[in-house]
């Protein structure tokens, strides 16, 4: 083969080549369709809760206002006293008559939220009866007096005791429960370790 | 002969001769031909159109929250009823499904994320607080949950089968709650999830069927029959 022949083949098959690789992968285009969206709630979990007291003759009543714009709360109370001695019942309506083995009272509806910029209709669900704790403030002292002609009377005086002592009002309150199956929790059965603890005080 | 074919007359009597023919050239003949016309037959081409679009049901009823054109926010204002503030541990309803709008059926999937974020201003992702408590809860009677694609964060989820069009699928979710661990306080006595927002977002992606599993190799990287 001359030179030229040679060239000649040798560019053929170069350019055959070259026409091999430039092969194009087809390209395919599909329907495809797609759209999206967000959105969110806020939550609030903090109870927040004031305890109001009341003294009179009788004794201390303990008022516990839920101050939550969005929490629904159950509340507990216990008193205690370095004068157990001068404590009578401790009672109120919808509160449970005795307390657990703890010395819980239990409150047992629900405390509204109270939103001022959306007060509730029944603004009276947002604070609990009071919780009274009767306390003696006067005790009786009996006395007997021989009189000139030989008998024996006996006068009772109430005398208020003079002493000073207190009584202190502790509350938890806690958010609301469900169980599994959306159910309200009756407020015992509530998880109190969840609870906001705070309270009053007074002597 | 020579002499008549070349005398004056004969070249008068040809170029009259060849003036008529030329005259009758020029006019059209008119013909008749039987001709038979069919009624008008018309015939409509559309071209393939793929459309999708998702619908919530909640307490606010049922609408349309992502579409060609729509872009509606999920939950905010219609997960709780009229009336209520919305409560720790409450469930509620929040059903999710995909509607066909277009010309053709169509694979769908849809990603659906749930996250904290901090409503204060800007909404900032909280990463600290955990999405497992946002729970929310799907209905894979009819849908299969992609389980190597999603994480705590997110779902994926193919609809079992092709979506014909004009139909719509069944839910993929049924409800949502927050889990009552949110109520809990850290050591330090803050409540970490005091005033933040549960966040959810949902896509929807839609494939022709047509050449289905190119399609969605194609547009999604593997196919339906992959999952699960």
């Amino acid at each position: 083969m001359t030179h030229s022949s040679i060239r000649a083949t040798l560019a053929a098959g170069v350019a055959a080549l070259l026409i091999g690789g430039m092969t194009v992968s087809p390209a395919w285009a599909y329907f495809t369709d797609s759209h999206g969206t967000e959105g969110g709630v806020r939550i609030f979990v903090e109870p927040r809760t004031d305890i109001e007291e009341e003294f009179d003759e009788k004794g201390k009543h303990a008022y516990i206002r839920n101050t939550s714009t969005d929490v629904p709360v159950y509340v507990r109370a216990k008193v205690y006293t370095n004068a157990a001695e001068y404590l009578g019942p401790i009672s109120g309506a919808n509160w449970t008559s005795e307390p657990d083995a703890e010395g819980w009272y239990y409150y047992n509806l629900v405390l509204d939220p109270y939103d001022p910029e959306d007060p509730p209709a029944d603004p009276s669900k947002c604070i609990t009866e009071p919780l009274n704790v009767v306390v003696n403030f006067k005790t009786k002292e009996t006395t007997r007096i021989i009189n000139a002609d030989g008998t024996v009377s006996e006068h009772t005086n109430i005398v208020h005791t003079g002493e000073n002592f207190n009584v202190i009002v502790v509350y938890e309150a806690v958010p609301i429960q469900y169980d599994d199956n959306d159910n309200l929790l009756d407020p015992q059965a509530c998880d109190w370790k969840l609870a906001f603890s705070d309270t009053g005080e007074g002597e | 002969m020579k002499r008549i074919i070349t005398s004056p007359v004969v070249t008068a009597l040809l170029f009259v001769l060849a003036a008529g023919l030329i005259g009758f050239g020029g006019v059209n003949t008119a013909q008749a031909a039987l001709t038979i016309n069919s009624r008008d037959f018309g015939a409509q081409v559309q071209l393939a159109s793929i459309n999708t679009s998702l619908v919530e049901t909640n307490a606010g009823g049922s609408r349309v929250v992502a579409a060609e054109g729509v872009e509606v926010p999920l939950v905010e204002g219609t997960l709780v009823p009229d009336g209520e503030k919305f409560q720790i541990g409450k469930k509620y309803q929040e059903e999710l499904t995909v509607s066909n709008d277009g010309a053709i059926d169509e694979f769908v999937r849809v990603t659906v994320y749930k996250y904290w974020v901090d409503a204060e201003g800007n909404p900032i992702k909280k990463t600290d607080l955990d999405p497992k408590l946002i729970e929310l809860e799907f209905d894979t009677s009819k849908w299969t949950i992609d389980t190597e694609a999603s994480t705590e964060e997110r779902t994926v989820l193919y609809y079992q089968g092709t979506l014909a069009a004009g139909d719509e699928t069944a839910p993929l979710t049924k409800s949502i709650k927050i889990s009552p661990v949110t109520l809990g306080k850290v050591a330090t006595g803050k409540y970490s999830y005091e005033g933040v927002e549960f966040q959810l977002k949902a896509v929807v992606d839609a494939v022709q069927t047509h050449n289905g599993n190119d399609a969605m190799v194609g547009a999604w990287g593997q196919t339906y029959s992959q999952v699960g």
